[in-house]
């Protein structure tokens, strides 16, 4: 199931730099530009991509519409936007889901990995490397749109506001 | 002679006009910061006396970003936490709007850091981390939480109000700096190298914000000061660059960037800039 894998920012600072190349580039000598290795640049494309606001077609990448306004836009109205993408997502529609249906108003860290297991879906929760955990990735863009809360005391994941 | 000080709770404390400089507080027509002749030394174990800046002369006018550079250990961030006045310096004078400013370990109210290496407290969320400058001025708690949760939005970090600083990539750890800056509402805001400790695109990304917060002024900082070791950063960021020596660093010299605003990173005159400053220093 498809979760971005790369933060934020970093996707970010992509999409700035594609933004400056003239919103379109030849990945090879792009990345190659601006100093980026393959294991670096597949997930911030696929990412993008999850997120439609980059696409990649034949060697080459492209920023959306939707990128161009994202980038012009107020740290709020990217808030709104990101929003509109997150809760779109497949994994996130689900975990959406999942927590309504939970009376207490939460799902813990455990209940999520074992729902997956359940489903037969990968999702790792347990890695040293900085957001390279499925789990993590989600806490980031659950939070990042605006449409999950994260108590890391408790592990427990609420939705932010009704979704 | 007399000396006039300030403080961020009204205007000068003690109004003892300092001699030589006309009293012109916050009427705006004195530079907002200035730095005479001001230089540091220490004495080494060896009762050596080490010089770490020479005679450092600067004008900081409002409304500009400006940047140091200079070759490693030539004393940009001493220079820097000396202007804030983290740092002690052994000769000269350092003015805010006219107004001399204490040397005894005395934090100019009216700016504040960003540091390369964050410096938040691991133990409060994002929010907690935020306002906790805010609770050394009187201001209530409830009007701190809002304050602090109203930066939080102008910084991307809405979202993250109740996260720990492990929870957090480095973009996101150093927009908690950036948010703890600007929420004491700072004329200036010094920047010691805020972005070397990131990677290069999570670097990108934050520069522009950046940019974003002082231009468009969605906070307060009129002037933002920023130590940097790469100087194609500093050009593109910035309306003038200070060039400081080999140490004991002192002011090689003073370059105005006159490229028109929003500019291009790929501008041609990024690059001629770039190549002066570095053959400058090399």
């Amino acid at each position: 199931m498809e979760i971005p894998k790369v933060n934020y920012s970093v996707l970010l600072g992509f999409i700035e730099l594609l933004d400056d190349a003239g919103s379109k580039a030849e990945i090879a000598s792009f990345a190659s530009k601006e100093d980026l290795n393959l294991d670096s640049l597949l997930p911030i494309l696929e990412s993008g991509e999850i997120l439609g606001l980059i696409k990649v077609r034949e060697g080459e990448v492209f920023m959306t519409q939707k990128a161009h306004f994202f980038i012009a836009a107020s740290p709020k109205v990217r808030k709104k936007m990101l929003r509109e993408i997150i809760v779109n997502i497949d994994i996130f529609k689900r975990i959406i889901e999942l927590i309504k249906q939970k009376e207490d108003g939460y799902i813990t860290k455990d209940e999520l990995s074992e729902y997956f297991a359940n489903h037969q879906i990968p999702f790792t929760v347990d890695t040293t490397d900085e957001y390279s955990n499925d789990f993590d990735s989600l806490i980031e863009w659950g939070r990042q749109g605006l449409v999950l809360n994260y108590d890391a005391n408790d592990e427990r994941l609420s939705l932010r506001q009704t979704v | 002679m007399d000396h006039v000080y300030v403080s961020k709770d009204n205007t000068p404390t003690s109004v003892n006009e300092y001699e030589g400089a006309p009293n012109k507080s916050f009427d705006g027509s004195a530079p907002l910061l200035e730095l005479r002749n001001v230089t540091k030394e220490y004495i080494d174990n060896n009762n050596n006396c080490n010089k770490i800046l020479n005679d450092i002369n600067l004008i900081i006018n409002h409304n500009e970003f400006i940047s140091i550079v200079g070759p490693s250990g030539c004393g940009k961030s001493t220079l820097l936490r000396i202007m804030i006045g983290l740092e002690k310096y052994t000769k000269g004078e350092i003015l805010f709007k006219g107004n001399l400013m204490k040397t005894d370990g005395y934090v100019n109210p009216y700016m504040a850091i960003v540091f390369q290496s964050f410096g938040l407290f691991p133990w409060l969320t994002v929010v907690e981390n935020v306002e906790f400058g805010l609770e050394s001025i009187h201001m209530a708690k409830i009007q701190r939480r809002k304050k602090s949760l109203s930066i939080i939005q102008d910084v991307g970090l809405e979202g993250f109000e109740d996260a720990y600083p492990r929870e957090l990539s480095g973009g996101m750890k150093q927009r908690v700096g950036i948010a703890r800056a600007l929420v004491m509402d700072p004329e200036i805001l010094v920047m010691d190298e805020p972005f070397s400790a990131l990677d290069p695109l999570t670097a990108e990304a934050l520069r522009e914000e950046i940019l974003k917060v002082w231009s468009n002024k969605l906070a307060t900082p009129e002037v933002v000061i920023m130590v940097t070791h790469n100087i194609e950063e500093a050009v593109y960021l910035s309306d003038r660059v200070i060039v400081l020596s080999h140490r004991p660093g002192s002011v090689l010299k003073e370059v105005d960037i006159q490229i028109p605003r929003s500019r291009e990173k790929r501008d041609k005159s990024i690059y001629e800039y770039s190549d002066y400053i570095t053959t400058m220093i090399s």
